[in-house]
């Protein structure tokens, strides 16, 4: 009750006409900067934007931050949703649903529920950091090594749930990202690792540059393809479609709810950060979906349960900086930072010492996630005119940014020659249908896992079970492999539903077929009933032919050729 | 039969990268002192996966060919000659659309540290709007000087961002 006695007061500390003014400031400010390549982090932003609030007093500077991180989060989607390009870690995912619903002429709505979702999520990171603040600081604390390597384990095998029609291509990707990830001078032994004697590989390879090559530039040589004499995208006239509707937010509530809890989980959890919780949100969200065949596809739940979890995080990712001291990710450390500069220092005393300066940023929290709901869910018909602004204008413009935020990482131009590398290599990629998202995703956590995994074998002297000994390694293994066999599982379901409805269509076809011929021929042949499935030794003497065999054609796993094999093999 | 070959093709490449990056790994030190695990150990089982994986992929390929060949004869006789030579011409000029584009930035990445940011990417708007668009209106060089123009000042001016400084002093667009 104390808890929520002291949120209260925080709120009320909070709610002040000039700390409202900057906080808004903060948003818009956050959103514009974060929208450019090479600033779009949120941790970018703050850091950029830190010596600003400096100048304010603590409480508004701390509100005008939080501001800031929901403004550049906000950006980062925005970018992942209308142009492909995600800014951040943890709107890579977003490039699996969001851009795709912006080519259905559904970018609005798109926005609109990574605004909506956010919200809900923050509020819900917000009420059970108030809440639960220590229970979760004390799991926080057991969490070692062994724990970490099998979260970031449980992150890289979520690899298949975005791997498309081939798994294998999916891990490809994902090894091709652990590899490059290895790249630079390794930090236990200061051994050179694929470095070839360059000095600017000693750093390893900028996430950045890597994600501005396989997306943003490899994004515009496959739509420059195709000659475009106006715009890229389909935008909607109507105000309204710009928007998400009822049935929209009716489908993603329960995308919403469990991004919610899978993002305050994860940022909760010192290094697991919003780039954990919104893969395993994905992941999560899809194996419990209807509808696992749309992902990928454009499915609004794509987009609410990461971007739930992406926002709820942000107060997950305040237990271990408030109460322990610990700064999660990137922008928890220039938080960190600012709390220092302001001469508070958090740890388990902070709230005793300074609940004046605790409770208004646990509340500004939220005050920054409601001002950004309130500035830009109707800012968003101006950000969709983005996409109105004719290709051939639009696409120089991306490939000068690219630029720029490639040269602006290390002020290298070795960076602007890898920029050139990633870019041939994501066109390949999708020339050859390997998904980009696992290697992005793999680079992300490879560095994390594999320092977490030696740290783990240095603890046990080389016994790799160690992370089935400890009952939070093992309870983390164990979620691994049930989010891992529920994916295959529902990959499987649609897959076979799928064949299913291609079988049902070519039994019928057959039938019709066969029937025909029976009144030509005036001989009697039953043909199957349209709805039931024939086997494949039924189907063979029905007409379908070819090479698919009876598991194939009946079985739940076919791959595409095979299926396409089915459709073409039916001879009339 | 394409996608088929295409998958073989980078089953072989995933094969070999995997291979080289093995044998890289080997040479680094896999456990070091007192049975530490070294520098080695993460990027041998990476690229022990890697190999796996891409000859996983080349022999899927492979089976997948020799299992749909009755469907691709099938498939083969019904196509026009015609039809195939059209569709191949298209995406020959798709790649070459692409490819231009790629040629373009290619050629101006060297360039940016000789002739500065703003001259540089001048050049690449110019070259791909010239060069794969066909625009031989006012537009172009307005659009080609506008859009490197803009990016300058708001990077460098506003957020102070540097970006390449080239050999040739521009005053105000130099640095």
């Amino acid at each position: 009750m104390s808890a929520l006695t002291h949120l209260i007061d925080g709120l009320g500390s909070a709610l002040t006409p000039t700390n409202l003014l900057w906080v808004a400031i903060g948003v818009i400010l956050g959103t514009l900067v974060g929208i450019l390549p090479g600033l779009g982090q949120p941790a970018a932003v703050l850091a950029v934007l830190l010596p600003l609030t400096l100048r304010l007093p603590p409480t508004t500077g701390l509100i005008m931050m939080a501001g800031l991180y929901h403004g550049a989060k906000f950006a980062g989607s925005t970018t992942a949703i209308l142009l492909n390009i995600p800014t951040e870690t943890s709107s890579i995912v977003l490039c699996y649903d969001g851009h795709p619903l912006a080519k259905k002429g559904r970018a609005g709505p798109a926005m609109g529920m990574s605004a909506i979702s956010g919200f809900i999520a923050s509020t819900v990171g917000v009420i059970a950091l108030t809440f639960l603040a220590p229970t979760v600081a004390n799991l926080a604390v057991h969490f070692g090594p062994p724990e970490f390597a099998m979260l970031m384990v449980f992150g890289l095998l979520l690899v298949i749930t975005m791997a498309g029609k081939s798994p294998i291509k999916g891990f490809i990707s994902m090894t091709v990202g652990l590899l490059l990830s290895t790249i630079g001078v390794d930090l236990f032994s200061g051994q050179q690792r694929y470095t070839f004697g360059n000095i600017n590989l000693f750093d390893g390879v900028p996430f950045l540059v890597l994600c501005l090559g396989l997306f943003a530039v490899a994004e515009v040589l496959i739509n420059v393809e195709e000659k475009r004499g106006k715009s890229l995208l389909t935008v909607p006239r109507r105000i309204r479609s710009l928007l998400p509707n009822r049935a929209d937010l009716k489908e993603c509530r329960g995308a919403i709810a469990k991004g919610s809890v899978v993002g305050f989980l994860a940022g909760a959890l010192p290094g697991g950060g919003s780039t954990i919780g919104s893969f395993v949100s994905y992941a999560v969200v899809k194996g419990t979906s209807k509808h696992p065949e749309k992902f990928g596809t454009g499915a609004m739940e794509g987009v609410a349960g990461p971007e739930a979890a992406n926002n709820s995080e942000a107060g997950g990712a305040m237990i271990p900086l408030l109460s322990l001291g610990l700064p999660g990710n990137a922008s928890t450390t220039v938080m960190l930072a600012a709390l220092i500069l302001y001469g508070v220092q958090p740890g388990p005393l902070l709230f005793q010492n300074h609940p004046e300066i605790a409770w208004p940023v646990i509340a500004s929290l939220y005050l920054g996630n409601f001002a950004l709901l309130a500035l830009n869910l109707p800012l968003i018909p101006m950000w969709v005119r983005i996409l109105k602004i004719p290709y051939w204008i639009l696409y120089p413009c991306i490939l000068v940014l690219a630029v720029v935020g490639a040269y602006s990482v290390r002020n290298s131009i070795f960076d602007l020659y890898l920029l050139l590398g990633f870019s041939a290599l994501g066109y390949a990629f999708r020339k050859l249908d390997v998904p980009a998202a696992p290697l992005l995703m793999a680079f992300v956590l490879g560095p994390e896992a594999e320092t977490a995994v030696r740290q783990s074998l240095i603890l046990s002297d080389n016994n790799p079970l160690i992370f089935v000994q400890r009952p939070i390694s093992a309870t983390v293994l164990a979620l691994a492999a049930a989010v891992v066999a529920l994916s295959i599982f529902s990959q499987r379901r649609a897959r076979s539903k799928a064949v299913g409805g291609q079988v049902r269509g070519a039994a019928a076809l057959v039938g019709l077929t066969a029937s025909r011929a029976a009144v030509a021929d005036s001989a009697a042949s039953p043909a199957p009933v349209a709805g039931e499935l024939p086997a494949a030794g039924e189907l063979s003497s029905l007409g379908v032919t070819g090479s698919a065999g009876a598991t194939d054609v009946a079985g739940a796993v076919p791959n595409q050729s095979h299926d396409t094999v089915v459709e073409r093999s039916i001879t009339p | 039969m394409v996608r088929g070959r295409a998958e073989l093709v980078l089953g072989v490449i995933v094969t070999a990268v995997g291979a080289y990056a093995l044998s890289v790994a080997l040479r680094l030190t896999l456990f070091g002192k007192n049975h530490v695990p070294g520098p080695g150990l993460f990027p041998t089982l990476i690229t022990i996966g890697m190999l796996i994986l891409g000859v996983l992929l080349a022999v899927l390929s492979v089976r997948d060919a020799v299992r749909s060949r009755p469907a691709s004869v099938a498939e083969s006789v019904e196509a026009t000659d015609d039809e195939s030579a059209a569709e191949g011409a298209s995406q020959r000029q798709r790649l070459l659309r692409a490819g231009i584009v790629f040629l373009c930035y290619a050629i101006v990445m060297p360039l940016m540290p000789i002739l500065g940011f703003v001259p540089a990417a001048a050049l690449l708007v110019l070259l791909v709007l010239i060069g794969v668009e066909r625009r031989l209106t006012w537009k172009t060089p307005v659009a080609a000087i506008l859009i490197p123009v803009a990016a300058f000042y708001l990077f460098v001016r506003l957020l102070s961002v540097p970006l390449p400084v080239g050999v040739i002093n521009l005053g105000p667009l130099g640095s």
